[in-house]
């Protein structure tokens, strides 16, 4: 019998099983890694005592492993060989860009997160075992999520958007490149960003040569809406809008993949 | 109602090139319909697994058409690939049991035919607890053969299936073969070891140059030629081609409405391509 070429139900569970059941180490060693690191990272941070922004850097570095994880999917694109056998497999394109997404971004942030605050209190009672006898009194706060919203007040939203578009970019980006996916993703972003940096001056020469001295550029800024001006528009149209164009990229980069 | 009808696989002035090299294929046409085995021969660089990727969907052309049954290959649709099972020279397995790997692919092929494949493992010599990375890779192609068949696709694609098989192997995939496929399939075979599948096929496309040079069914072959060895060519006047051999000169010659033949495959394809035949 045949079913929508777009999207099946019955398909897509049978495929994303397909992907936990012969992935299944690759995954668990994977979060297992980032259990253990997150684990080590916390005991060394926390061997006399850490405040509540000292979590800052932990947290960020946490990401970037997370970065590193989402921006591993498609990881059947590596050879030829294996991205033939991946393209023959009898599911649309849809579903496999959405097992990949469910896995790398829904569990992968899932995970991140509980496994971030188990091993932060873990660490911290290590630490408060092992401190018990000193005499000196060391202090280590402990982790809750509410910190995020202390560290960024009301950017919280864009903190959580330009992470997801970070993620996207990296998930996106793989679709381009074959073997070392993730490496050339992470060298073209940052490619990308130079050449956006680099057009400020290239622009501040061409249209106010007067007021450009280096790298000194003329940025005019006016009020656009409330509140916002436009290079802050700039900003959050990146932040909240790239997923729009990165979702449908890796779509049809997906869908004329030729091998 | 033309025979076209039922071609399985329809391709109408097909041009491909990779990048900006000379084309591959120009203006290439072929049909082939189901129910029958298909050797595709040519010589290395001549285009075949090319031709097996258009097909299958992994490649585009630039010009002209692929339908193979009624879909273009290369939307990939997964009610074609449903349909479509493709075993290329170079494959990937992955690090897991044959049970492990069944488990999660057999649920994707829904015409799966489970006893079937427990069947041609036995034959295979394989057991579902060995493990995919432990075997050869006569052992692993031998499991993709078994998957192939079982999985009962209309469309049977082998891109040198025969490579890396032992001599008892080679045997047995062509028992196998001809007893597993049914009339509602048809398997293409690519291959520049003809002995190998000279027994099995029914009709013989040779490509060269990226031009089809010969398409024939088995029974026009022999309906038409006469494959003999003599020990020497001297008196015979109508030699097509010959090549000398430890028994003397296998040569091939109009046969005329004499007795048929069995076809030597090799040397009919090095007539083809000495064009001494087309």
């Amino acid at each position: 019998m045949k079913s929508n070429k777009f999207f099946s139900l019955k398909r897509f569970s049978r495929f994303f099983g397909a992907d936990l059941r012969l992935n299944k180490k690759y995954y668990f060693f994977c979060f297992a890694g980032m259990a253990v690191g997150l684990y080590i990272i916390f005991l060394l941070n926390m061997r006399y005592s850490l405040s509540e922004n000292g979590y800052q850097p932990l947290f960020v570095l946490g990401l970037l492993g997370l970065g590193a994880f989402v921006g591993d999917a498609f990881n059947d694109l590596n050879s030829k060989t294996k991205t033939a056998n991946y393209l023959l497999l009898p599911v649309s394109i849809f579903e496999k860009i959405l097992s990949q997404f469910v896995i790398r971004f829904v569990f992968g942030v899932g995970l991140f997160l509980l496994l971030f605050w188990v091993d932060a209190y873990l660490a911290r009672e290590t630490q408060m075992i092992r401190m018990a006898g000193n005499e000196k009194i060391y202090e280590i706060a402990p982790f809750h999520y509410s910190l995020l919203y202390k560290w960024v007040n009301d950017y919280m939203l864009f903190f959580v958007m330009i992470c997801v578009s970070i993620g996207l970019f990296l998930f996106a980006g793989r679709l381009f490149f074959g073997r070392f996916g993730l490496i050339k993703t992470i060298i073209a972003g940052f490619a990308a960003f130079l050449l956006i940096v680099c057009c400020f001056p290239l622009f501040s020469y061409l249209f106010y040569p007067a007021e450009t001295h280096g790298f000194d550029v003329k940025l005019p800024m006016y009020e656009l809406f409330d509140d916002i001006n436009n290079v802050e528009l700039f900003v959050y149209g990146i932040a909240y809008f790239s997923w729009l164009f990165l979702l449908p990229l890796a779509y049809f980069k997906l869908k004329e993949k030729q091998v | 109602m033309s025979l076209n009808v039922y071609a399985m696989i329809e391709i109408k002035n097909l041009t491909f090139h990779y990048g900006k090299r000379k084309k591959l294929f120009n203006d290439f046409s072929l049909d082939l319909e189901q129910g029958s085995i298909v050797g595709l021969l040519g010589k290395n660089g001549a285009g075949k697994s090319t031709l097996l990727k258009l097909v299958a969907g992994l490649l585009s052309p630039q010009q002209g058409g692929i339908t193979v049954n009624a879909y273009k290959p290369i939307q990939r649709d997964p009610n074609f690939l449903a349909d479509i099972y493709m075993i290329p020279e170079e494959f990937y397995l992955p690090a897991t049991t044959i049970a492990g790997y069944l488990k999660a692919i057999t649920p994707l092929y829904p015409s799966f035919d489970k006893a079937k494949l427990n069947n041609i493992l036995t034959e295979f010599e394989l057991s579902v607890s060995d493990k995919l990375n432990n075997l050869s890779h006569g052992q692993r192609k031998k499991f993709l053969i078994a998957f192939a068949l079982a999985s009962n696709c209309k469309l049977l694609i082998l891109d040198e299936p025969t490579n890396g098989l032992d001599i008892p192997s080679k045997s047995l995939f062509r028992k196998i073969l001809v007893s597993s496929v049914t009339d509602e399939q048809l398997v293409l075979i690519s291959t520049h070891q003809v002995k190998d599948i000279d027994t099995i096929i029914d009709k013989v496309v040779v490509v060269e140059n990226g031009a089809m040079v010969f398409e024939e069914n088995v029974t026009g072959i022999s309906s038409k030629y006469l494959f003999e060895t003599v020990a020497a060519p001297d008196g015979i006047n109508d030699i097509l081609y010959q090549e000398k051999s430890p028994m003397g000169y296998r040569i091939i010659r109009p046969a005329n409405g004499d007795n048929e033949t069995s076809i030597d495959l090799e040397l009919l394809f090095n007539a083809i391509i000495h064009k001494t035949i087309k």
